[in-house]
């Protein structure tokens, strides 16, 4: 199956629909996965997929269309339908296709292994089994995930952009609780994806770590009171604060609907001097790193928050010519947070009173960025030292005032594959217990 | 028609298995069907009072409560329907918080998800999860069940073509009480009347969290301030027992997604429940 000719033959027949514009997105994958359940294998299958996107602009009006088959007469059908939806949508001026890219830029790119090593895989899951069983006894594996997946990816437009990509990662994600008699812990979890099966699969995402403090978190304490104290934020955790950071502050939405409290604040200090923010697509750093946008521009590395200054939105193409702002240089995601100076033990040494927030159950936060939950698989840390785990514990905070308020960054970081975090003391929070 | 006793019982499901605790024992109504003497001096034998009106009951000897279940024809008639039954779980006054999977239908009306045959191709029936407080079954795909010894339930559920099916629900409810919710309102003296939710988690020692989106301070029966986005938070087993009053409506949403490895939508419904529960915001 060739790509590029499915994905030029779908451009072919929007414009012999009646397009005045037209982008195609094609994703080819293959899947290799093994699973582990309530601490057995049970499942090894492979999977194919594909999933071809069209969109067609004429007058100004937009219509897609995705579908899962690639043959001819599928894809002149889903062409036809694209204009016919274009034809019943409002006009947005907002609406264009990205433009070639300068003369000479490279178009095809690859990483990651061809095929997967399906016997290593096994043998690495059962070594894994084995761990677990081993070390943390009380731990039982709910689930886990071993996959490679290998993508084939082809992007045209209309104005000439062609783009494919032919990527592979191994993925590993681990769920587990820990368990004795009566007595659970909260669901724990992590994982990591990496482009060979190196390093040991207990230090994939900080796994060991993880699985030491569920079998810890058996007997939990709820806080009495409330008080304003610190968070040192996990690597784990953090994730769901940056990705809350760009829903209401960076991306499209908060910018088009004009509610990101962020926007007039380009090239202004938001946060502390000590986080910088950067989406690192291209860097290597990321094993699932990416080489182009959805919407068709080559992808590039570029800071979101430089020592605190606001450098770069998240906005799209759509997204940039909506708000007037400047689009992103990637697509977002693939971030990195800078390590810092400080030892892990010395930023919570630091600590006079606070959590060891190690995972967030929240609701989205609002467009204002304040945020309410419930600290899952956290600590309480009392004079430097973590005192006990904690349960039924809320937070109170507000995003942005997080971020002004960050007064140590880890040395250490965890590499997801996807992103890599440290360690991270904001101050401000409410926290109440019972 | 509930026994005073059974609206007294706490459920296996709710208490855990403690280890200072002994589990309670199910007595069939067989086994007591030859006793003839109810009332023995100024006792009851529950053993034979349970046989002589047909009914199973349970005994939870370290709490000193026992609760009748529903006769087994009662039993009979809804499994070969395929219909559930009433599932109660009383909370600590007695008020009756009613939980179910349905498969396709509830209270004569059709489920936001409605399913007659799961991903496994078993024909789906409402899953007997809790009946007269008594916790029974669970939802099944054909190897839980097998594993277990029970019926299955046919909640193999996948989402994608590529996806191996779950087991996971369909149509959760809790069933309406009898209470207006004017009177729930009107009754409370200062607490929150949470009206729309956004995203929620719940977690296997049971605490589940909710953002609200619109709700009202509630000062002497009387709405007062709306409130800013908060979220609400509860070890579900522990709020159950705090249930004062079901309204006597209900409304259903298929606006949740159940996100156990695929997402995939399901449909949940209920009244409005007066309960205790932790409000989080500054």
């Amino acid at each position: 199956m060739d790509g590029n000719k499915i994905v030029d033959l779908a451009l072919e027949e929007l414009r012999a629909a009646g397009a005045d514009e037209a982008q195609v997105s094609l994703s080819l994958s293959d899947k290799s996965e093994l699973n582990v359940d309530s601490g057995e294998l049970s499942l090894f299958r492979t999977t194919r997929n594909a999933q071809l996107a069209l969109v067609a602009y004429s007058g100004g009006r937009k219509g897609a269309v995705s579908l899962n088959k690639v043959d001819p007469a599928s894809v002149r059908e889903a062409a036809r339908q694209a204009l016919a939806l274009a034809a019943s949508a409002e006009p947005d001026p907002a609406n264009a296709v990205a433009p070639p890219p300068p003369a000479g830029s490279p178009r095809s790119f690859s990483y990651g292994e061809a095929e997967p090593d399906r016997d290593a895989m096994y043998d690495r899951l059962k070594d894994f089994i084995a761990f677990a069983a081993r070390e943390r006894p009380k731990v039982k594996l709910e689930q886990c995930i071993l996959d490679f997946t290998r993508f084939g990816s082809f992007f045209g437009n209309t104005k000439g952009v062609s783009f494919d990509a032919a990527t592979s990662v191994y993925n590993l994600g681990s769920m587990f609780t820990a368990k004795d008699g009566p007595r659970t812990s909260s669901f724990n979890g992590s994982g990591a994806s990496r482009r060979r099966l190196e390093g040991d699969f207990p230090e994939w995402g900080g796994i060991a770590e993880l699985m030491r403090q569920s079998e810890e978190q058996l007997d939990t304490r709820a806080i009495e009171g409330k008080f304003v104290g610190d968070l040192v934020v996990t690597p784990h955790c953090l994730g769901d604060f940056v990705g809350g950071i760009d829903e209401v502050c960076l991306g499209d939405f908060a910018h088009i609907s004009g509610t990101s409290p962020w926007k007039d604040a380009l090239g202004a200090a938001v946060a502390s001097p000590l986080l910088s923010l950067r989406s690192a697509p291209v860097s290597g750093e990321i094993a699932e790193g990416y080489f182009y946008t959805p919407d068709g521009f080559l992808a590039a590395d570029c800071p979101i928050l430089d020592k605190g200054i606001l450098r770069n939105f998240t906005l799209s193409l759509y997204g940039s010519n909506k708000s007037g702002r400047p689009r992103c240089p990637s697509a977002g995601g693939a971030w990195t947070v800078d390590a810092g100076e400080t030892p892990l033990a010395e930023v919570i040494g630091s600590v006079k009173r606070g959590l060891l927030l190690c995972r967030f159950s929240g609701g989205a936060p609002s467009s204002s960025g304040d945020l309410a939950g419930v600290a899952k698989n956290s600590y309480l840390i009392e004079d430097g030292t973590i005192a006990y785990p904690v349960s039924e514990t809320m937070i109170s905070a507000n995003l942005c005032s997080l971020l002004k308020d960050i007064s140590a960054v880890s040395r250490e970081r965890i590499d997801f594959g996807s992103a890599v975090f440290p360690w991270v003391k904001m101050g401000g929070a409410t926290i109440s217990g019972k | 028609m509930r026994s005073c006793a059974a609206q007294r019982l706490r459920t296996c499901a709710s208490e855990g298995s403690s280890p200072t605790r002994r589990p309670p024992r199910i007595t069939g109504s067989n086994s007591a069907a030859t006793a003839t003497s109810v009332v023995i001096g100024d006792r009851i034998d529950i053993g034979a009072a349970a046989a002589a009106l047909g009914r199973p009951v349970v005994v939870d000897s370290a709490r000193g409560v026992a609760a009748l279940g529903v006769p087994a024809p009662a039993v009979a008639e809804a499994m070969a329907s395929l219909r559930a039954p009433d599932f109660s779980l009383p909370d600590l006054d007695g008020n009756l918080v009613t939980l179910a999977d349905f498969a396709h239908d509830a209270l004569g009306r059709r489920c936001p998800v409605p399913l007659w045959t799961d991903d496994e191709g078993t024909e789906a029936r409402d899953a007997y999860l809790i009946v007269d407080g008594v916790l029974c079954s669970f939802m099944h795909n054909k190897e839980t069940a097998e594993k277990l010894g029970q019926e299955t339930t046919g909640n193999a559920r996948a989402f994608a073509f590529s996806d191996e099916p779950l087991v996971r629900m369909r149509n959760t409810a809790i069933l309406p009480g009898k209470s207006k919710l004017e009177d729930m309102l009107a009754g409370l003296d200062e607490g929150y009347y949470f009206m729309k939710s956004s995203n929620g988690q719940a977690d296997s020692t049971s605490e589940f969290m909710f953002g609200v989106v619109q709700g009202y301070e509630v000062r002497k029966g009387k709405l007062g301030r709306a409130l800013k986005d908060t979220t609400i938070s509860g070890v579900a087993f522990d709020m159950l027992k705090t249930v004062s009053a079901l309204s006597d409506d209900m409304v259903w949403s298929c606006g949740g997604m159940c996100g156990k490895k695929q997402m995939i939508p399901v449909g949940m419904g209920g009244p409005a429940v007066r309960c205790r529960i932790n409000v989080g915001g500054r």
